[in-house]
């Protein structure tokens, strides 16, 4: 009798429903189970995100001020300030803290950016013509002509005539390539998540051994 | 120009300096300045992330009020919010209710809402994906022999597949790839700097 | 009144009938495994070869970011590569900038590794759990781990016996990424190109093509891709788990995919061409 109470065959018996809801909405139609996994996923998950949020404020800014690190007082005060926009009169206050985390944000970017996805690329895409035998050979001169054509094809301040008409052509080719193997990971991913789920149901029921 | 966007303005322009100009110069003390403006991003972060529980409550509070389209639905929503976040608050992200409700009913529903998108991809391939232009079939091809490079009986089927969907993710989808990463690059940077100095919105005029 | 050919009624089968035939497509191999070889890819071979170079004991920090999205991909990959790392008695850091979850996902499918092996919370490991903030936040800890204060149970971070020569990104041997986001790219421009830091993928298959760019740049030092990588990594590891039975389901669905992409362009173009006959 205790084992039905077990609040770990509950919980499994729960997610096994919860998972055949959502999947009800596509393997069946958009019915009032699938709603209620909906809207238990979004209640769910934004009190999860706030019980995350409160713990980061408590541990990284509101303790170390308790605990006299009066200066932690500006981000608190900042993102309380940042829930003004959500009272007439007050809303331009919540510009402050979206100026912070919009410029600490940038900065970070270019920053990123300027090395790891800028000069360390094009560093990686000067190779040799010559690297030894055709096969790597070719392989470089499709990379740098690739690379070269792809760039071309985002000048967007010049029409695409002319001696730039074939080569963003190209670009656009290799483009292209890029999306069909981007395509076929992006199959995979979303292949591998229902599989997941099915091994899941399968092994809930008993059918597979987990 | 009003006092709360001169302010704003102001912020834009000496927290992003800052940080950025850490990076490629060595001041005394400038360094800590910039960590402790990272700080304080990262604190507002956490405060933003409370932003969209508010958008909800305003969205659906009146919706079970005036028992408007599924309002019990709603109202339903609103009190796992509330559970779900006074757990979490009071007795802490590691309490054993808190993970049964992460494991038994927030983890199962984002992994199953988020594989729905793999249904969807099947009949997308059946009745959307068609080679009707040059660039359809390039693209088409190429998904095609990664597809079969991906899939470990394509080997098995034809050893030339494995050769061919390497050759093809490898040499021009990454000469594809880097050109694109490239150019988001630079205008990355251009609109990063645009960001700071004011100039662009939800903070520029 | 214009003929309705096979291929014409073949475009109009209700979508369900699809979704249904994949799903049990998917449950084949699964309860009856097909055992096709795996062969093991050199971006497999230089994730494991990079780990296995690295000094014993040293702090690697894992960043747990799939998530429960993701889980069901990358999941038996992360697991081989978490017990890689316990197997070469690493001392590894566990958190992520990302993904709320991260904690809850490393203590229901990770922690139990480190415990098995005898490793202690503190002296082999530590959870700090999500660190709100992405970008920012990565680049905040690069210069200070020590900055959020608390470990996810609660624990000061001073007082963890493993973290107290541990303070900035250069004194991490390796970072470990669990990747289902953007978390390849935040990494390398705040880790690796600052401070050359080892990264090694571990990524979901839509992040391959990213993450290739990195690993062919010198950025990413090894890459295990998708569900097929995870495979991979159980076999040259000899963790086998999922990730084997996984590689059986791929197969299957992707044929039917395949068959549903030429399908369908056949049917349109033989439609389209006998609409076109039939107006003439």
């Amino acid at each position: 009798m205790t084992e039905m109470f077990d609040p770990a065959l509950i919980g499994t018996w729960v997610a096994l429903g919860f998972t055949l809801f959502a999947f009800s909405g596509v393997l069946y139609k958009d019915n009032i189970v699938f709603k209620f996994a909906q809207y238990t996923y979004l209640g769910a998950s934004v009190g999860y995100i706030i019980a995350l949020a409160v713990k980061t404020i408590i541990d990284t800014a509101w303790t170390p001020m308790v605990k006299g690190e009066y200066i932690y007082a500006i981000p608190i005060v900042l993102g309380l300030v940042l829930y003004a926009r959500f009272k007439r009169g007050l809303e331009l206050y919540s510009r402050w803290g979206m100026a912070f985390l919009i410029s600490v944000g940038a900065a970070l970017a270019i920053r990123g950016n300027v090395h790891a996805y800028f000069y360390q690329q094009i560093v990686a895409t000067m190779l040799p013509l010559w690297a030894g035998d055709p096969l790597s050979s070719f392989n470089n001169i499709v990379i740098i002509v690739g690379t070269f054509t792809a760039m071309l094809y985002f000048i967007l301040t010049r029409e695409h005539k002319g001696p730039l008409k074939y080569p963003s052509r190209a670009g656009r080719i290799f483009i292209m390539l890029a999306f069909g193997a981007f395509f076929a990971g992006l199959i995979m991913t979303r292949l591998s998540l229902i599989t997941g789920r099915i091994r899941f149901i399968l092994e809930t029921l008993g059918i597979l051994s987990s | 120009m009003n006092f709360v966007k001169a302010v704003a303005s102001l912020i834009l322009l000496v927290a992003g300096f800052v940080v950025l100009f850490d990076y490629f110069i060595r001041v005394p003390g400038l360094e800590e300045f910039a960590l402790f403006l990272q700080v304080i991003a990262t604190v507002l972060a956490a405060f933003a992330l409370g932003i969209g529980a508010v958008s909800l409550f305003r969205v659906h509070v009146p919706r079970v009020m005036k028992r408007g389209t599924d309002w019990y639905l709603s109202a339903w929503m609103l009190i796992v919010l509330v559970v779900v976040a006074v757990v979490g608050v009071f007795g802490t992200t590691s309490h054993p209710v808190f993970k049964w409700i992460y494991s038994n009913m927030i983890l199962p529903l984002d992994a199953t809402l988020f594989s729905l998108l793999g249904f969807f991809i099947v009949s997308a391939a059946f009745r959307a994906f068609r080679a009707r232009t040059l660039d359809a079939t390039v693209l088409l091809l190429a998904g095609a022999a990664v597809m079969l490079l991906n899939m470990p009986v394509g080997g098995a089927i034809w050893s030339g597949f494995p050769v061919i969907g390497t050759w093809v993710r490898d040499i021009p989808a990454v000469a594809g790839y880097r050109g694109i990463y490239l150019a988001l690059a630079v205008g990355l940077v251009a609109y990063s700097l645009r960001l700071m100095i004011g100039y662009e919105k939800p903070l520029g005029e | 009144m214009p003929e309705s050919s096979i291929w014409t009624k073949l475009l109009s089968v209700d979508r369900r009938a699809m979704y249904w035939l994949l799903a049990f497509l998917i449950v084949i191999p699964l309860v009856h495994p097909l055992g096709f070889p795996i062969p093991v890819t050199d971006t497999t071979k230089a994730f494991y070869a990079t780990v296995e170079a690295l000094p014993e004991g040293s702090v690697v920090v894992l960043d747990v970011s799939p998530g429960a999205i993701a889980w069901a991909e990358i999941g038996p990959a992360s697991v081989a590569a978490t017990r890689l790392l316990i197997q070469r008695n690493m001392r590894v850091i566990m958190w992520s900038t990302t993904r709320p979850d991260a904690p809850l996902i490393a203590e229901l499918y990770l922690l139990k590794y480190f415990k098995d092996a005898g490793k202690q919370n503190g002296q082999d490991y530590v959870l700090i759990g999500y660190v709100p903030g992405e970008v920012t936040a990565l680049a905040t800890l690069a210069k200070d781990i020590h900055y959020p204060r608390k470990d996810f149970y609660g624990t000061d971070l001073s007082a963890i016996p493993m973290l107290t020569n541990v303070n900035t990104a250069r004194d991490i041997a390796a970072v470990v990424l669990l990747a289902a986001g953007a978390e390849g790219s935040y990494y390398v421009g705040q880790w690796f190109a600052p401070y050359q830091t080892v990264l090694l993928s571990v990524c979901t298959g839509a992040l391959i093509s990213e993450h290739l760019i990195a690993y062919n740049a010198g950025q990413l030092k090894g890459l295990v891709g998708g569900s097929r990588g995870g495979a991979e990594l159980e076999l040259i590891t000899g963790f086998l788990g999922k990730g084997i039975g996984l590689a059986d389901a791929l197969s299957v669905t992707h044929m039917y995919l395949l068959l549903l992409i030429i399908l369908g362009n056949v049917a349109f173009f033989v439609s389209k061409s006998k609409a076109g006959r039939g107006k003439k």
